[in-house]
C-alpha cells in the first residue's frame, strides 16, 4: 500500500478513535464549550458510510459470481442461481419502492388538505378576500378528488393502474365525494369548515387504506411476496432446521462417558433437559425445574461471566492495537 | 455380544436423522399437547407485563431482531407477547435490527391479531393507533444511541415501515423521549444484538425495563442478565415461549391455544430421544469395555 494512503488511514482511524473515547469520557460542557456539539452530525456521517458498504458487498457479488458464471468456473450453475435470485428480488424491491413513494406522496397530498383546510380557519392573518380565494383552491382541490376519471384525479393518476378496481379506490371515492358535498355546502364569505374538515380526515384515513392496499396489490409486490414466502423464509427455515439433525447424530456419537468431566457435561445436560421438558411420563419429579434453574444461575452464569470478562478485555486489547493501527491491515498486500 | 456392542456404538445416521423426524412429527400430526414445565424466567417475564397499567403505558418497544431460520423460537415467543399486549390492550412499536425482519415485522402481528379476531369478531387492534411498525433500522448501535439522546423521537425516527410520517399516527402521540417508553422487549437468535440495546439504549438516570426472548442456543450467555438483573423476564427458547402461552390460559381462560405449547411438545420429544440416542450409545460402549476387560483378563 502507499505510505501516504496507509499514514492516512492511521491518523483517520486514530482521530476517530480519540473523538468517540473523549466524547465518552468527557462531560457534556466544559467551560461552555460543549464537545459533542456536532456528535449528531458525526453519527450521522458514520450511518452514510457504513451503508455504502452495502454497494461494496454488490459490486462484490457481481464481481465474484459474474466471472464465474462468464467463464463457466466449477460450479457456475449455483452462482446463476445466485445472481438470479439476486437480480428479480432487486428489481422487484426497487419497482416496489419507487410506486410505494408515488402512492405515498398521493396519499401525504390528501392529508395536506386537512391541514390547509385548518390553516384557513386558524390564520388571523388572512383577509376576507384572500381566505375566500384559498377557500376556492381548495374546493377545486377536493372536487378533483372526486372525479372518477383516472387522469383527470390528481391521486388515481399517481397509484398503479392495475390497483384500481379495488374495493378500497371506491371507498376513498366516495369519502372524497362526501367531502367535496360538504365544501360546495360552506358558504364562501362566512365560512364554517368543521363538517367539510372532518370528511376530509376520513378522506385521508380512506386514502391511506387505498395507498397501503395498492401497494401490496401490484405485480412486484405479489411477486416479491411470492418469492418471499414460497422460497426464501421455508428455505432459511429448512436450513437452520438441518441443525437438529446434525446436533442429534453429533450428540449420539460424541457423548461417551470416558471421563469425570466427560459425566459431568452429560448428567448436567440431562438434568437441564429433563428440567424444562413438559408434563408426561418422563416429568419424574417437581424438583426437576427448580435444579435445572439453580444450575443455569449459580454454575453456569459464573463460567460464561468469566468467559465474557475474559474475551472482552482480549477485545479491549484488540481495540487499542486497531486505535493505533498496530494490526495488519487487510488490505495492506506486503503483510 | 461384540456385534451389539458396535452395533449400539454405529447406528447409521439416516436411522438417526428418521428417528429425529419420526418424534418431531408425531405430536404435530396427532395434533396434542403436554403442560409445560414451569419456569421462572417465563413467570417474571409475564409478571412484568402484567403489571403495565395499560392507562400509563404510552407506548412498548418490541424488537424483533430475528428472521425466518429463527423463527419456531422467536416468532413463537413475539407471538404471545403481542397477544398478552393486545389483550391488556398496551400499544406497542416494533423495530428490528436484523435486516431479514422486514416482512415478518407485518405477518406476525397481522396473525395474532387475526387469531384475537376468531376468538372476538369485535375485536380491532388498528395500524397507526394501537401499534406501529419502525421497521428494519440499519446501523444498530448508532440508531439505538441517536434514540436514546433524542428529545422527539417522531423527527428521529421519522416514518413508519410504510413510509407515513410518525407524527401522522395517533399511536406516538405523548411518545417524545425513551422516557416514555417504559419497556423494551427484544428477540433475538443472537446475544450480541440485545447486548447493543442494553448498552445503548438508555438515558441519563433511565434505562427502560428490559425484557428479553433469546433462542435454546443462547439460553447459558442470556443467563448472565437475568441474574444480575439487567433484564426482569426471559423467554428460555421454544419452551420459554410455551411456559409463558401456560401462563396467558391461565389468565385468560376462554383464549384459543397457540402453536407454542403444540410445537414445544414436538421439542419435548425429539429432545427425549436424543437423551435415549445417547444413553445407547454409552450401553454399548460399557459393553465393549467389558468385553475388553474380560478378553484381557482371559488373554
Amino acid at each position: 500500500m502507499n505510505p501516504f494512503r496507509r499514514r492516512l488511514i492511521a491518523a483517520v482511524t486514530f482521530i476517530g478513535g480519540l473523538y468517540f473515547f473523549l466524547e465518552y469520557l468527557l462531560p457534556e460542557e466544559i467551560h461552555g464549550v460543549h464537545f459533542n456539539a456536532y456528535h449528531e452530525e458525526i453519527l450521522k456521517a458514520l450511518q452514510i458510510v457504513s451503508i455504502s458498504t452495502i454497494g461494496l458487498g454488490i459490486i462484490n457479488i457481481f464481481t465474484v459470481y459474474g466471472t464465474s458464471i462468464l467463464r463457466a468456473r466449477k460450479g457456475w450453475p449455483n452462482a446463476l442461481a445466485l445472481m438470479t435470485g439476486f437480480l428479480l428480488m432487486m428489481v422487484f424491491e426497487c419497482v416496489n419502492m419507487f410506486t410505494a413513494e408515488e402512492v405515498l406522496k398521493a396519499r401525504q397530498d390528501v392529508q395536506l388538505l386537512t391541514k390547509f383546510g385548518d390553516k384557513i380557519i386558524s390564520d388571523k392573518e388572512l383577509t376576507p378576500a384572500a381566505r375566500t380565494e384559498k377557500l376556492q383552491l381548495l374546493k377545486d382541490r377536493v372536487h378533483a378528488l372526486s372525479q372518477t376519471e383516472r387522469l383527470s384525479n390528481p391521486v388515481l393518476r399517481r397509484f398503479p393502474k392495475s390497483t384500481l378496481e379495488l374495493a378500497e379506490e371506491q371507498e376513498f371515492i366516495q369519502a372524497a365525494n362526501r367531502a367535496s358535498a360538504a365544501i360546495n355546502a360552506v358558504d364562501l364569505t362566512n365560512p364554517d369548515l368543521a363538517q367539510t374538515i372532518a370528511e376530509l380526515k376520513l378522506t385521508g384515513q380512506a386514502a391511506a387504506k387505498f395507498a397501503q392496499k395498492s401497494s401490496e396489490s401490484t405485480f412486484s409486490a405479489l411477486a416479491s411476496q411470492f418469492v418471499q414466502e414460497a422460497f426464501w423464509m421455508p428455505l432459511t427455515a429448512a436450513i437452520f432446521s438441518l441443525l437438529a439433525f446434525f446436533m442429534a447424530t453429533a450428540a449420539y456419537r460424541a457423548f461417551r462417558i470416558r471421563s469425570l468431566e466427560a459425566a459431568l457435561i452429560m448428567g448436567s445436560a440431562l438434568l437441564v433437559i429433563l428440567g424444562q421438558i413438559p408434563h408426561g411420563p418422563l416429568y419424574i419429579s417437581e424438583a426437576l425445574p427448580g435444579i435445572r434453574l439453580w444450575l443455569l444461575k449459580n454454575v453456569n452464569t459464573p463460567a460464561f461471566r468469566a468467559i465474557y470478562f475474559g474475551s472482552t478485555v482480549a477485545g479491549l486489547a484488540l481495540a487499542v492495537r486497531i486505535w493505533f493501527s498496530l494490526e495488519r491491515s487487510p488490505l495492506d498486500r506486503e503483510s | 455380544m461384540r456385534r451389539i456392542a458396535t452395533l449400539l456404538q454405529n447406528i447409521d445416521r439416516r436411522v438417526i436423522y428418521l428417528l429425529v423426524l419420526f418424534s418431531l412429527l408425531t405430536p404435530l400430526i396427532a395434533n396434542f399437547s403436554l403442560r409445560p414445565a414451569p419456569m421462572e424466567t417465563a413467570s417474571s417475564f409475564f409478571t412484568t407485563v402484567e403489571k403495565l397499567d395499560p392507562a400509563a403505558t404510552k407506548l412498548v418497544l418490541v424488537a424483533m431482531d430475528w428472521g425466518p431460520s429463527t423463527q419456531a423460537e422467536n416468532g413463537s415467543q413475539t407471538e404471545v407477547l403481542l397477544e398478552h399486549l393486545m389483550r391488556k390492550n398496551i400499544h406497542f412499536g416494533l423495530i428490528s435490527l436484523s435486516p431479514t425482519a422486514g416482512p415478518l415485522l407485518e405477518s406476525v402481528p397481522k396473525k395474532v391479531i387475526a387469531k384475537m379476531t376468531a376468538e372476538n369478531p369485535e375485536f380491532r387492534w388498528n395500524y397507526g393507533e394501537d401499534w406501529v411498525n419502525f421497521g428494519f433500522q440499519p446501523n444498530a448501535g448508532i440508531m439505538i444511541q441517536n434514540m436514546a439522546r433524542s428529545t422527539d423521537l417522531r423527527a428521529t425516527l421519522e416514518t413508519d415501515a410504510l413510509g407515513t410520517d410518525l407524527k401522522d399516527l395517533a399511536v406516538m402521540n405523548g411518545v417524545n423521549t425513551i422516557r416514555d417508553i417504559p419497556i423494551l422487549v427484544e428477540f433475538t437468535g443472537l446475544v450480541g444484538v440485545f447486548n447493543t440495546w442494553l448498552q445503548f439504549l438508555q438515558a441519563e438516570n433511565y434505562r427502560p425495563q428490559m425484557l428479553h426472548g433469546c433462542t435454546s442456543i443462547t439460553i447459558p450467555e442470556a443467563y448472565i442478565y437475568y441474574a444480575s438483573k439487567q433484564i426482569l423476564g426471559l423467554h428460555e427458547g421454544l419452551a420459554g415461549a410455551a411456559a409463558y402461552e401456560q401462563l396467558l390460559s391461565e389468565r385468560y381462560p376462554s383464549r384459543l391455544i397457540g402453536r407454542a405449547l403444540k410445537l414445544n411438545t414436538s421439542l419435548a420429544i425429539a429432545q427425549l430421544m436424543i437423551i435415549a440416542l445417547i444413553v445407547v450409545g454409552n450401553i454399548g460402549y460399557a459393553l465393549s469395555l467389558s468385553l475388553q476387560k474380560n478378553g484381557a483378563s482371559r488373554g
